[in-house]
């Protein structure tokens, strides 16, 4: 590979961490959300979030869409080109994945007795226990491997 | 009894063939990161990993990586 594969392997590289950050914010927002539902489920901010969301959740993914796309020089991700098969086949990649799937393991293990405590007489508890576990469960996922896979 | 470790002279067949770390990567497919991370010990190649380094850097993998023992 010349010295432009390599770049262009670095730049797949720093995508996608910018993608994974992307992400993390976006569960840190549906986090709050459903925090704010659990806490007040029928308060006016609950609400009226719940109204925006239909609205605002496909702009936002169009924006982020298209800003992560450009990170990429306008040639788009092609998981058969050399470059990206190095990212993707990379051993120590692989290797902080699997640690952070680890992580999440235990963090949703960790997080079902917390969470049935704080859930466990508030309105509609059953359904935003299943809610918090999935976004604990990607939301500690993805966490761990920014860390773990950091320069 | 100590424990055994991973003793590797990455670095320097590298720089005997004049390479970074990121032409190195590009010739066996990986990525820069994790030549940084053999070099420095934080992670063990795989045999097939230890087989290509070995490979392009025209030397046989016994003079890349040796097992040491370490005192307990």
């Amino acid at each position: 590979m010349t010295k432009t594969a390599t770049d262009r392997t670095e730049r797949i590289l720093q995508h996608s961490r910018r993608g994974l950050w992307v992400v993390l914010g976006m569960l840190a927002l549906l986090a709050g959300w459903l925090v704010l539902l659990a806490l007040s489920p029928q308060g006016e901010s609950a609400r009226t979030i719940t109204r925006l969301i239909p609205t605002l959740l496909p702009i936002a993914i169009v924006l982020v869409a298209a800003w992560t796309r450009g990170s990429l020089g306008g040639k788009p991700f092609d998981p058969k080109e050399p470059e990206a098969r190095a990212f993707l086949e990379d051993e120590l990649r692989q290797a902080n994945l699997g640690k952070s799937f680890r992580v999440a393991f235990i963090a949703v293990l960790v997080g079902q007795p917390l969470l049935a405590w704080f859930l466990w007489q508030r309105p509609y508890g059953l359904v935003l226990m299943g809610a918090f576990t999935g976004v604990l469960a990607v939301g500690s996922l993805v966490a761990a491997f920014l860390a773990f896979d950091r320069d | 009894m100590g424990a055994e470790t991973l003793k590797t002279t990455l670095k320097v067949h590298r720089a005997m063939r004049d390479l970074t770390q990121a032409d190195l990567a590009a010739l066996v497919g990986v990525t820069r990161k994790s030549i940084n991370a053999i070099e420095t010990g934080k992670m063990v190649p795989s045999t097939l990993l230890a087989l290509k380094l070995a490979r392009a850097l025209e030397t046989p993998v016994e003079s890349l990586f040796a097992l040491v023992d370490t005192p307990a």
